[in-house]
C-alpha cells in the first residue's frame, strides 16, 4: 500500500497537481519525502535494468553482473547527487527569501529526481530495445546520453518553475504600483522588464523618487534571482554528469571484462567528443 | 557561548533590508573563519591522501578565512575616511555591518559548494582544472554575495545616492587588494607531488606585474 501510495504520489507530480499555486502558498508541496524517496529509489532500479540489456545481448552470462551493477548504480547515481547538492540549495533557497522551509527544499529536489527518473524509466523499454537491435557500443552511450540530458533538462524546468511560483519577490510583483513623474505628478508610461533600456529609464525615475516606487524595481530584481538560480542549475549539472562518469561503466564495453568500476581517467566532455569522433569515423 | 545554529544562518541568509541594521559583528567573523576554514580544508585535499596532503588541508584552512579577514580589514580604513569626506560618517557602522554580513554569506556559500569541489576533485585528476573549478565556486559565492550586498544596501541608497559610488569603490579595492593577497597566499590546492609549504618560496611577487608578463609573453 506505501508503495501504491508512492506512485499515486509521483502521478500527481507528473501531472503538476503536487504544485498548483494554492498549494505552494502553504510554503510546502503536497508530497511526502519518505514515498518519494522509495519511489526514486525504485524508478532508478527499472531505468538500471533497462540499461544492463545492451551487456546482457554482449556477454550473456557475464552481462547478468552488468545488469546488477547498474540497478545498484543507477539509484546511487541520484542519491549521492542529491546528497551533493542538497547543501547548496538549501543556501541558495534561504538566500533569495523563498518561501520554503528546509523540508520544503527537501521534497522539492526529491521531486525533481523523481522526475528525472520517472522520465528515464519511461525510456528505458527504448534503451533496451536499441540494445536488442544495435551493436554500435558508441551509438548506444551517446543514446543513452541524450535519455539523461532530455530528462534531466526537464527536470530543470520544474525545479525552476517551482521555485519560481515560489519566490516572495515575484508575488509581490502581482500588481506592482503605478509609476508617478516626481515633478509633474503624472503616470509614467508602463515598463517592460525585458527592454534594458526601458529597466535603466527605471532606475533613473527610481532614484528621482528616492525609492518611493519600488515595486517595478522588484521586478528587475526578480530577474536576477532566476539568473542565480540558473547558475545552480549548471552546478546541479556538472555534478550529475561527474557523478554518472566517476560511476562508470553502465553500459559495458563489449570488448572489454566486466567490472564494476573503471579507472580514472580524463573527463565527461571529452569522452563524449571522443565517442562522436569515433562513430563518425574520425580518430583522434 | 555562542551558537552557531542553522536557524541563525538560515535567519541571516533570510535577512530583509532593514533601517537598522543589527547583526552581532563577532559572530560574523566567527561564522566567516569557521565556514572559510572548512570550504578551505576541502579545498586544500585534492589528489593523494598522505602525510604531506594532511598539511596542504590544514594550510588552505587557515588561508581562506585570512584571505578574508585581512583583505577585508586593509580596505576598512580608507572606506571611513571616504565616508566622512562625503558626508555619511553617520552610515559608515551600518555599511560596514552590512559587508561584514555580506561577506558571511559569501563563506557560507563556497561550505554548501564545498560537497561539489570534493565530487569534482574525485572525478578528476588534471591539476590545473581542479584549481580552475575553485576560480568558480568563489565567483559563484561572489555573485550570491553581491545579491545579498544589494538587498542590505537598499536602504542606504535611499538615503543618499553617493552610496552606490562609495560602494562601488569598495569593491573594486576589495577585489584588487584580494586578488594580490591570495596570489601572495598560494598555494590553495596545492600541486600533488610537491613537499607541502605555507607560502611558495617564489610566490612573494605581484599579481599584477605577472599577469602582464603572461599577457606580453602570450603576445610576442
Amino acid at each position: 500500500m506505501f508503495f501504491r501510495a508512492g506512485l499515486r504520489q509521483l502521478d500527481q507530480l507528473l501531472r503538476g497537481e503536487a504544485t498548483r499555486t494554492d498549494v505552494l502558498k502553504t510554503g510546502d508541496l503536497a508530497v511526502q519525502s519518505r514515498q518519494l524517496f522509495v519511489i526514486n529509489i525504485v524508478l532508478g532500479m527499472v531505468a538500471g535494468f533497462c540499461l544492463g540489456w545492451f551487456a546482457l545481448v554482449n556477454k550473456q552470462l557475464e552481462g547478468i553482473w552488468q545488469v546488477a551493477s547498474c540497478m545498484l548504480k543507477v539509484p546511487a547515481l541520484f542519491l549521492l547527487t542529491f546528497i551533493i547538492t542538497l547543501p547548496s540549495l538549501s543556501v541558495f533557497n534561504a538566500l533569495f527569501q523563498s518561501r520554503l522551509g528546509f523540508s520544503g527544499v527537501v521534497k522539492l529536489l526529491l521531486a525533481t529526481l523523481a522526475i528525472i527518473n520517472a522520465l528515464i524509466a519511461s525510456l528505458g523499454p527504448i534503451i533496451a530495445f536499441f540494445a536488442l537491435t544495435t551493436e554500435s557500443y558508441g551509438f548506444m552511450v551517446l543514446f543513452t546520453v541524450f535519455v539523461f540530458g532530455v530528462s534531466g533538462i526537464f527536470g530543470m524546468y520544474f525545479l525552476l518553475k517551482t521555485l519560481r511560483q515560489m519566490t516572495i519577490l515575484l508575488d509581490e510583483l502581482a500588481q506592482p504600483a503605478p509609476l508617478v513623474d516626481s515633478l509633474s505628478g503624472d503616470p509614467i508610461e508602463v515598463v517592460e522588464p525585458d527592454n534594458p533600456k526601458s529597466v535603466k529609464k527605471l532606475y533613473q525615475t527610481w532614484n528621482q523618487q528616492n525609492g518611493k516606487n519600488s515595486a517595478l524595481l522588484e521586478q528587475h530584481r526578480g530577474e536576477r534571482v532566476r539568473a542565480i538560480f540558473s547558475v545552480w542549475l549548471f552546478l546541479f549539472t556538472v555534478v550529475g554528469m561527474q557523478m554518472a562518469w566517476i560511476l562508470r561503466p553502465f553500459l559495458g564495453n563489449p570488448n572489454e571484462p566486466f567490472m564494476w568500476f573503471r579507472p580514472r581517467t580524463g573527463n565527461f566532455f571529452q569522452a563524449v567528443f571522443q565517442t562522436i569522433q569515433g562513430l563518425l569515423g574520425m580518430h583522434s | 557561548m555562542m551558537s552557531l545554529t542553522w536557524s541563525w544562518v538560515d535567519q541571516l541568509l533570510r535577512h530583509s533590508a532593514t533601517p537598522e541594521l543589527k547583526l552581532p559583528w563577532i559572530k560574523l567573523l566567527v561564522c566567516q573563519g569557521l565556514a572559510g576554514f572548512l570550504y578551505g580544508m576541502v579545498m586544500g585535499s585534492y589528489g593523494q591522501w598522505d602525510a604531506n596532503r594532511f598539511w596542504y588541508v590544514f594550510y588552505a584552512g587557515i588561508k581562506v578565512p585570512l584571505l578574508f579577514w585581512v583583505t577585508f580589514s586593509l580596505c576598512v580604513p580608507v572606506f571611513f575616511v571616504m565616508h566622512a569626506l562625503s558626508g555619511l560618517h553617520a552610515d559608515f557602522r551600518q555599511s560596514l555591518l552590512a559587508l561584514l554580513a555580506a561577506q558571511a554569506i559569501l563563506t557560507l556559500v563556497l561550505l554548501a559548494l564545498a560537497p561539489i569541489t570534493s565530487l569534482w576533485y574525485l572525478s578528476n585528476d588534471h591539476y590545473p582544472w581542479a584549481v580552475l573549478f575553485n576560480g568558480m565556486m568563489f565567483a559563484i559565492a561572489s555573485l550570491a554575495a553581491q545579491f545579498y550586498l544589494r538587498r542590505l544596501y537598499a536602504p542606504l541608497f535611499e538615503k543618499h545616492a553617493r552610496h552606490r559610488t562609495l560602494l562601488t569603490i569598495w569593491l573594486g579595492l576589495y577585489l584588487f587588494v584580494a586578488i594580490q593577497f591570495a596570489w601572495v597566499l598560494r598555494p590553495f590546492v596545492g600541486e600533488p607531488n610537491s613537499p607541502a609549504e605555507f607560502f611558495r618560496s617564489e610566490s612573494w611577487g605581484n599579481a599584477y606585474v605577472a599577469l602582464f608578463h603572461l599577457l606580453s609573453g602570450a603576445a610576442k
